[in-house]
C-alpha cells in the first residue's frame, strides 16, 4: 500500500493510470503538469512518482531534475509514449528508477511493485 | 758726299797708302842694309815715316824691342786700343794686348819667335783686347826691325781693325752651319720611321755639328710622369754611362721639362745643377751646356741636352731651339706612325682571326679583300673572290644596275651601320641566311702625306658577315615552341594574365575577356587587382596578399567583379619570374573560373542540407506520430485489462466511463490515421478532388457546431459571420481545411474568442479564422505550412497533433486553385485566411476530376 503521484497532461491517460494503480491498492495523487507535480510532492508523503515526458511548459525530464532537488530520495519513473533510447539512458543515468514505454501492458502493476520493493530494500 | 763717306774714302786711300808705304818701307829697309851710307836719303824718308806714324790714322802702328817691350805707339794705336803712348811706351809689353786665356796670345808669341828667328815679316789676323776689355779682330802685319848691323832688334807691327768684317764672316759661317745642321736634322727626321731611329739620328747630328762630348735625348712618359734617356751620342765612354730616369721636376732635365724653358750655361763645370756631371765635363773640356724641352701642341714629349766643347753662340742656341721644334714634330710623327703601325697590325690580326666574315668592296661592289672567316663562309678562296662582284656572294644585296652605277650604297644608306638579314650564296650554290652589316670606311692617307692634302680619298665598304643558319634554325624552333605555347594560352579556357611587380596588366589571353568582360585593351596598362577586385572583404584582402606575395599561390579562390558587375569565383595559381639578383620581374597568373562549379557545390550542399533536414523532419515526424499513436493506445490498452482481468468487474457506471474513454481514444486514433493517409496520398500525389455545388453556410454551421462543446469548455466563444454563398468544390476537403484551422484555433487559444468570417470577393470565397491565441513568430510563419512542421517542435509544445494538418490544408487549398496565408503576432493571436474560386478554373489541378 503506497502513495503514487502521477504527473501527466493527457487527461484520459492520467485517468487510465489512476484506475490501474488504484485497483492494485495504491493511493494515487494526480498532477496535470510539472509544477503541480512538484507542489504535490512537497506537500504529500509520496512513495513513487510517475512522470510523463511530453508535457506543456516543463518536460518530464525537467520536472524530474526539480524533484530530485526537492525530494532526492523519492523514486521517479518515466512513463512516456516518446520512445527514445537516448532519453531512456539519460534518465536512468541521472537516477531515474524506471523508464516505462506507453502503451502500458499487463505487467504495469508488477513493474511499479518492483520499483517500490527496490526502494524499500 | 757725307762725312762718313768721306771718312771711309779717306780710310781706303789711307790703307792703300799705308800698303804702298809698307812695301816701300821694306824696300827701304833692304836698301838700308845694302846701302848703309845713304843716310841722308834715309833720314828724309824716316822723317816722312815718322809723320805717318804720328798721324792719327785708323791704322795702329806699334813697335817693340827684341824683348817685346813697346817702343812705338802711334795715334792710330791709341785710338784703336784706347791706351795712350805714355801708358804704353817703355812701360808695357806687347802681350798686354793679348791677355791670358784669350785666343791669340800663343799665336802672337809664336809669330814673334818666328819673325825674330827667320827675320821675315808675316801677316795674320788676331784678337786684341782694348783697354776697356773689348775684343777686336785685327789684321796685323808684323815685320822685323834691324839695326844698322843688320841684326834684328825688334818688331814693327801695323794693324787694321777688321772686327766688323770678322763678325760678318762669323755670322755667315754660323748661318751656313745652322743651315747644314737644319738640313741634316730634316733628313734624319724624314728618313727615319721609328722613334728610335729619329732620336738616334738627331743625337748624331747634334754631336757632329756642335762638337758635343755628349748629347742625350730624353723622352717623357706621361703615365708615370718620368723622363728617360732614349738616345745618346758622343764619346763612347760617356754614352755608355748609365742614366737613371728622372721624375718631372727632379734634377736638371726634370725641372727644365716641368718649366718648359731652355737652359744654357757657359760655365757648366761651376753650375751646381750640373754638379753630377762636373768630373767628366772637366776632363772632356766641356765649355757649354744647352738643354731644351721638346714640346708639341703644348704637350711635353721630352728634352735634349748637349755638352759642347765649343762655346755655343746665341745663333747656335737659336738653331738648337729651332731644331728642338723639329725634333718634337719628328717624335710626334714617329709615335703616331708607330701607333698606326701597331693598330694596323692589330687590324690585320683581327681580320685574320675574326670569327665573322669580313669583306671589303668598293662602290661598284668589286671585292677588295675577304678574310679567312669569309672564305669559309662562302667557300671561295681569297684570291678567287677578290675582284669578283659582291653579288656573287650576297645576291640579295642590291640590283646589279645600281652596282654598275656605283650608287647603291649612296641611295640605300639604310644598309649602312646596322645589321640587315640577307641571303648569302655559297660557292656550291647553297643559299643561307646571313647577318650583314656594312660600314663605310675612308681609306687612310698615305704615310707622311701632309694631313691637309686635298686629294680625294677612296671610299671602301666593309661588310661584316655572320652565317646565321644555326641561329635561324634555333629561332625557328623557338618560334614554333612559342607559337605552340601561345596557341595553348590562346585557347585555354583558363585565364592567363601577366602582371608587372606592381600589379599592372601586361598581357591577357582571350579567356580573360570571356570571364571578366573586359577586353585586353581595357586591362593592359591598368592595375589588375584594383580593376577586377574593387571591393575587398577581409578574406579577400588576405587572399590578395597571398597572390601578390613572392611565394607562388596555389588555388587561391577569389571573387572578381566582371565588367557588368557580376561576381565570378576564380581559383588562382601564379608563378613568379625573378631576375638574377632575385628581384621580382613578372607574375603570371592562371585563373580557372569555378563559379558554376562553386554553384553546383553550393547547390549540392544545400540539397544535402535539405535532405538531411527532411530526413531529420521525417524521423522527428515518425517519433511524433509514434507518440501520438501511442497516446490513445495507452488509454485503450491501459483500460481493457480492468474489464477483462481480475476477479471483480468495476461497477456499472465505471464500466461505461471506461468504455467511453476507449471509444474516444479510438476515434482520435482514427483521425490520426486519416491524416496520415491524406498525407501519404499528397506525398504520392494521389489525392483526388470530388467537386460539387454546396452551401458554404450549411457546411460552416456543421463544422462550428462540432467544436462548440470543446470551445465552450475552454470558455471561448466562436463567432461565425458569413455571406450565403454556394461554391463548387470538394465539400469533404473544404470541411477538412476549416476543421483543421478551427481545431488549431481552439487548441492554441486559452482565452478571448474565435471569429470565423466567410465572404465573397469577386469570384473567390474567402475564409478567415481569427483567434486570440499564442500567435506565431515570423520564423514560424515562414515554415508553418511545410510538411512535418509544428510551430513548436520542442517536447514541451503546447499542442499535440501530427504536424500534418496545415501542410495538408495548404495542399488542399492549392489543389482547389486557391491560396492560404497567415498573419500573426506572437502572443496576440493568428489569422488564417484562405481563398478558393467559387467554381473550378480551367487548368486547375482538379479539372479532370470534375469532368467525371
Amino acid at each position: 500500500m503506497s502513495t503514487i503521484l502521477i504527473v501527466e497532461d493527457h487527461e484520459l491517460t492520467r485517468k487510465t493510470l489512476n484506475r490501474r494503480l488504484s485497483k492494485a491498492g495504491h493511493s494515487v495523487l494526480e498532477a496535470v503538469n510539472g509544477n503541480a507535480g512538484i507542489e504535490m510532492l512537497q506537500s504529500n508523503q509520496v512513495d513513487l512518482v510517475l512522470l510523463d515526458f511530453m508535457m506543456k511548459n516543463m518536460t518530464g525530464m525537467q520536472t524530474f531534475e526539480r524533484m530530485r532537488e526537492v525530494k532526492p530520495k523519492t523514486p521517479c519513473a518515466m512513463i512516456t509514449a516518446y520512445a527514445h533510447s537516448g532519453l531512456s539512458k539519460q534518465f536512468i543515468a541521472e537516477g531515474g528508477a524506471d523508464f516505462i514505454v506507453k502503451p502500458i501492458g499487463e505487467d504495469f502493476e508488477k513493474r511499479v511493485d518492483a520499483i517500490l520493493a527496490k526502494d524499500n530494500a | 758726299m757725307t762725312d762718313t763717306e768721306l771718312q771711309s774714302k779717306n780710310r781706303g786711300e789711307l790703307l792703300e797708302e799705308i800698303e804702298s808705304l809698307r812695301r816701300e818701307l821694306s824696300q827701304w829697309k833692304l836698301e838700308a842694309v845694302d846701302w848703309k851710307l845713304r843716310e841722308e836719303e834715309l833720314c828724309q824718308k824716316k822723317a816722312a815715316l815718322q809723320n805717318i806714324l804720328e798721324s792719327p790714322s785708323a791704322v795702329s802702328i806699334l813697335g817693340t824691342d827684341f824683348g817685346g817691350n813697346i817702343i812705338f805707339w802711334n795715334k792710330g794705336a791709341e785710338k784703336m786700343l784706347g791706351y795712350t803712348a805714355e801708358e804704353m811706351i817703355g812701360k808695357e809689353k806687347i802681350l798686354k794686348l793679348y791677355p791670358e786665356g784669350g785666343h791669340s796670345r800663343t799665336t802672337i808669341q809664336d809669330i814673334h819667335q818666328h819673325i825674330l828667328k827667320k827675320r821675315q815679316g808675316i801677316t795674320c789676323e788676331v784678337e786684341e783686347y782694348t783697354k776697356d776689355g773689348q775684343k777686336l779682330w785685327v789684321q796685323l802685319t808684323l815685320s822685323p826691325r834691324f839695326d844698322e848691323a843688320g841684326k834684328v832688334i825688334g818688331i814693327l807691327g801695323v794693324g787694321a781693325n777688321i772686327t766688323e768684317r770678322k763678325k760678318a764672316e762669323e755670322a755667315l759661317a754660323e748661318r751656313m752651319f745652322l743651315g747644314e745642321f737644319g738640313a741634316e736634322i730634316g733628313v734624319a727626321l724624314a728618313g727615319s720611321s721609328s722613334l728610335h731611329e729619329v732620336l738616334d739620328q738627331c743625337a748624331g747630328s747634334f754631336k757632329k755639328f756642335f762638337d758635343a762630348s755628349l748629347v742625350r735625348i730624353w723622352v717623357f712618359y706621361p703615365h708615370d710622369e718620368t723622363l728617360e734617356v732614349r738616345a745618346c751620342a758622343g764619346n763612347k765612354d760617356l754614352t755608355s754611362l748609365p742614366v737613371d730616369p728622372v721624375s718631372l721636376g727632379e734634377g736638371m732635365i726634370g725641372k727644365l721639362a716641368e718649366k718648359r724653358n731652355a737652359y744654357t750655361t757657359h760655365t757648366p763645370c761651376e753650375d751646381p745643377a750640373l754638379a753630377d756631371e762636373k768630373q767628366w765635363m772637366q776632363q772632356a773640356g766641356v765649355c757649354s751646356y744647352y738643354a731644351h724641352p721638346l714640346i708639341i701642341n703644348n704637350q711635353l714629349l721630352g728634352a735634349f741636352e748637349l755638352f759642347s766643347r765649343n762655346t755655343l753662340t746665341e745663333t747656335m742656341q737659336y738653331g738648337l731651339s729651332t731644331a728642338a721644334g723639329e725634333i718634337s714634330l719628328g717624335i710626334d710623327r714617329a709615335r703616331n706612325f708607330e701607333a698606326l703601325q701597331y693598330s694596323e697590325e692589330q687590324i690585320r690580326s683581327i681580320l685574320i682571326n675574326a670569327l665573322e666574315g669580313i669583306i671589303t668592296f668598293d662602290k661598284f661592289g668589286s671585292v677588295k679583300s675577304v678574310n679567312p672567316a669569309a672564305e669559309s663562309i662562302f667557300g671561295y678562296q681569297s684570291k678567287t673572290a677578290v675582284g669578283k662582284n659582291i653579288r656573287l656572294l650576297i645576291p640579295s644585296l642590291c640590283r646589279e644596275s645600281d652596282l654598275r652605277k656605283g650608287t647603291f650604297l649612296t641611295t640605300q644608306r639604310n644598309l649602312i651601320g646596322k645589321i640587315t638579314e640577307m641571303t648569302g650564296e655559297h660557292k656550291n650554290g647553297t643559299l643561307f641566311p646571313i647577318d650583314l652589316s656594312i660600314s663605310e670606311i675612308q681609306m687612310p692617307e698615305r704615310r707622311r702625306t701632309p694631313r691637309s692634302a686635298q686629294s680625294p680619298r677612296p671610299t671602301l665598304y666593309l661588310g661584316m658577315v655572320r652565317d646565321i643558319t644555326q641561329r635561324k634554325r634555333f629561332e625557328e624552333a623557338l618560334r614554333n615552341e612559342r607559337d605552340y605555347t601561345a596557341r595553348i594560352i590562346e585557347r585555354t579556357p583558363a585565364i592567363v594574365v601577366g602582371l608587372s611587380p606592381d600589379g599592372i596588366t601586361r598581357f591577357t589571353n582571350p579567356a580573360v575577356e570571356k570571364t571578366t568582360g573586359y577586353s585586353s585593351s581595357e586591362l593592359i596598362g591598368k592595375n589588375w587587382w584594383s580593376t577586377l577586385f574593387p571591393e575587398k572583404s577581409d578574406t579577400q584582402v588576405e587572399q590578395l596578399r597571398q597572390l601578390k606575395s613572392k611565394s607562388p599561390a596555389r588555388n587561391v579562390e577569389l571573387e572578381l567583379f566582371t565588367r557588368s558587375g557580376e561576381t565570378r569565383v576564380v581559383a588562382w595559381n601564379n608563378i613568379h619570374r625573378f631576375n638574377e639578383s632575385g628581384q621580382l620581374m613578372e607574375t603570371i597568373g592562371f585563373g580557372t573560373d569555378i563559379t558554376e562549379q562553386k554553384q553546383v557545390e553550393q547547390d549540392l550542399k544545400l540539397a544535402a542540407k535539405k535532405a538531411e533536414e527532411s530526413n531529420r523532419l521525417k524521423s522527428d515526424f515518425l517519433s511524433v506520430i509514434s507518440h501520438e499513436l501511442r497516446t490513445p493506445l495507452t488509454v485503450m490498452l491501459g483500460n481493457t485489462p480492468l474489464l477483462t482481468q481480475g476477479h471483480e468487474l468495476p461497477e456499472q457506471n465505471e464500466i461505461v466511463s471506461i468504455a467511453l474513454d476507449i471509444e474516444n481514444s479510438g476515434k482520435h486514433l482514427l483521425t490520426l490515421i486519416d491524416d496520415l493517409l491524406d498525407f501519404s496520398k499528397i506525398e504520392a500525389d494521389k489525392m483526388e478532388l470530388c467537386p460539387e455545388w454546396f452551401s458554404v453556410k450549411n457546411l460552416m454551421e456543421d463544422v462550428v457546431s462540432s467544436y462548440q462543446v470543446i470551445a465552450r469548455q475552454k470558455g471561448l466563444p466562436i463567432v461565425l459571420e458569413m455571406d450565403d454563398i454556394e461554391i463548387c468544390a470538394d465539400k469533404i476537403r473544404i470541411k477538412q481545411i476549416i476543421f483543421n484551422l478551427l481545431s488549431n484555433a481552439v487548441k492554441f487559444t486559452d482565452e478571448g474568442r474565435i471569429e470565423i468570417k466567410v465572404t465573397q470577393e469577386d469570384s473567390l470565397a474567402v475564409f478567415r479564422v481569427q483567434d486570440t491565441g499564442v500567435g506565431l513568430s515570423q520564423d514560424d510563419i515562414t515554415v508553418i505550412f511545410d510538411l512535418f512542421r509544428q510551430a513548436d517542435e520542442s517536447p514541451t509544445r503546447a499542442a499535440s497533433g501530427t504536424g500534418l494538418g496545415l501542410a495538408i490544408a495548404k495542399k488542399l487549398v492549392e489543389m482547389h486553385g486557391g491560396q492560404i496565408s497567415v498573419q500573426s503576432t506572437l502572443g496576440k493571436g493568428s489569422t488564417f485566411t484562405f481563398s478558393i474560386p467559387l467554381e473550378p478554373q480551367s487548368g486547375a489541378n482538379h479539372e479532370h476530376h470534375t469532368d467525371r
